[in-house]
């Protein structure tokens, strides 16, 4: 089947700091994909690139669909809530006011974030894993057929973390495309491939 | 609603959470207008007007970089760059203009204006510039404290460079319709320069800023 989303030859540097090299990937549709590798790799670099926020030295990127991200370290505005960020990012994609809350607020309940009560609160005074469960549904709504997340998960108690594997699952079996860059060794036999990004000498 | 009032919205309502900036934002004008009047300075108009300039600026500067590292995000996620641009632009320069007309108002009520048309017509293109000049500053230097430097230092500079100089500033329009030491201006020529300075200083931020958000 035709990837959904392919990388080729990717290269990107920092000033003198070379971080990828000729990077290759493709992800198709069905497949949950593993990114690995050691800190500094490249992981969330590759995957900024892919997601179209980085733009690469050298390559190119190609998708078919809508590509959701959802990035490391969440990107909201501080002061805004979580219903104000769904009503935001619902916009992006097409999403009527009462749909993307009505969207948003039953996957943020189904990561246990209780959108009822905490749904007004500014997102500065969320917890840490509060904020994580609004960053990784945001880069959902829509419905993307691309997946890129970049370790959605940390900060998320024990039964969100279980919970959002099973999404994987169905995404999976949706024929949703995913990757997922991830440190979780023990977590890989949920991808059907592991991808290692390997790390640049220093340049 | 069309895109780019959505993402109006979502600004106004950042702004709205920041009630004490919103607060400095007029009180730093008022106070130094007030403080100047009570000293019985004639250029006591300038000097907040002034001041109006600068904190309509680093509003716009605070914004900017405020959003530096959701922009791309929203982008990726499905808007266009020029959306988020008007929908910022309008918030900041509704503000502005906002901020513009309560210190008219406080003018009006501590001190007629020689020429209440000139003093109009000073801050409103005083709050266009500022507008841009803090979006522009904001994508250049992309630090807060070197930011807000800058623009202090662009604003303190503006009413003691020499003639020359000073002309070539971008608060330069603004000074000079509101400075009741001088002789009353001709309007044309300093409403072509705050207009020619908006649209460059818009245009440069834009195209910088841009450049920035727009997916790779």
């Amino acid at each position: 089947m035709k990837p959904a989303l392919t990388a080729t030859g990717i290269g990107k540097r920092f000033g003198r700091r070379v971080v990828l090299t000729g990077a290759d990937l493709a992800v198709s549709p069905g497949e949950v994909v593993a990114l690995v590798g050691e800190n500094g790799a490249g992981k969330t670099t590759l995957l900024r690139i892919c997601a179209g926020v980085l733009r690469p030295d050298r390559g190119l990127v190609s998708t078919r669909g809508r590509v959701g991200y959802c990035p490391q370290e969440p990107a909201l505005l501080e002061r805004l809530s979580a219903r104000d960020h769904l009503v935001l990012f619902g916009g992006a994609v097409g999403l009527e006011r009462g749909r993307a809350l009505a969207e948003g607020a039953r996957a943020l309940d189904a990561l246990g974030f209780a959108f009822a009560g905490q749904g007004r609160i500014s997102v500065r005074h969320l917890s840490g894993g509060g904020r994580q469960k609004l960053n990784l549904v945001l880069s959902l709504l829509g419905d993307p057929d691309v997946i890129l997340l970049d370790e959605p998960y940390q900060g998320f108690d024990h039964g969100a973390y279980a919970d959002f594997w099973e999404w994987v699952g169905a995404w999976r079996d949706r024929g949703k495309s995913v990757l997922i860059a991830t440190h979780l060794l023990a977590e890989l036999w949920r991808a059907d491939r592991v991808i290692e990004v390997p790390s640049c000498p220093a340049g | 609603m069309p895109r780019w009032m959505t993402l109006a919205e979502a600004q106004a309502r950042d702004l709205a959470g920041r009630w004490l900036a919103l607060a400095l934002l007029f009180a730093l004008p008022a106070t130094w207008y007030l403080a100047e009047r009570a000293a019985g300075q004639p250029w006591a108009v300038g000097a907040g007007a002034l001041a109006t300039g600068w904190t309509s600026g680093a509003a716009a500067l605070f914004a900017v970089l405020g959003s530096r590292r959701i922009d791309p995000r929203l982008v990726q996620a499905g808007y266009r760059p020029r959306d988020l641009l008007f929908g910022r632009l309008a918030v900041l320069l509704g503000l502005a203009l906002l901020t513009a007309a309560a210190f008219t108002l406080l003018i009006l009520a501590f001190s007629w204006p020689r020429n209440l048309a000139n003093v109009l017509l000073g801050l409103g293109l005083g709050a266009v510039v500022a507008v841009t000049l803090g979006w522009v500053v904001a994508v250049l230097v992309p630090h807060e404290l070197e930011a807000v430097l800058i623009l202090i230092g662009i604003a303190g500079i503006s009413p003691t460079a020499p003639g020359p100089v000073g002309e070539w500033l971008p608060f330069y329009a603004l000074l000079r319709f509101t400075d009741e030491t001088r002789p009353d201006p001709a309007a044309w020529p300093l409403i072509v320069h705050a207009i020619a300075y908006a649209l460059v200083l818009g245009g440069a931020a834009t195209l910088l800023w841009q450049r920035r958000v727009r997916l790779g």
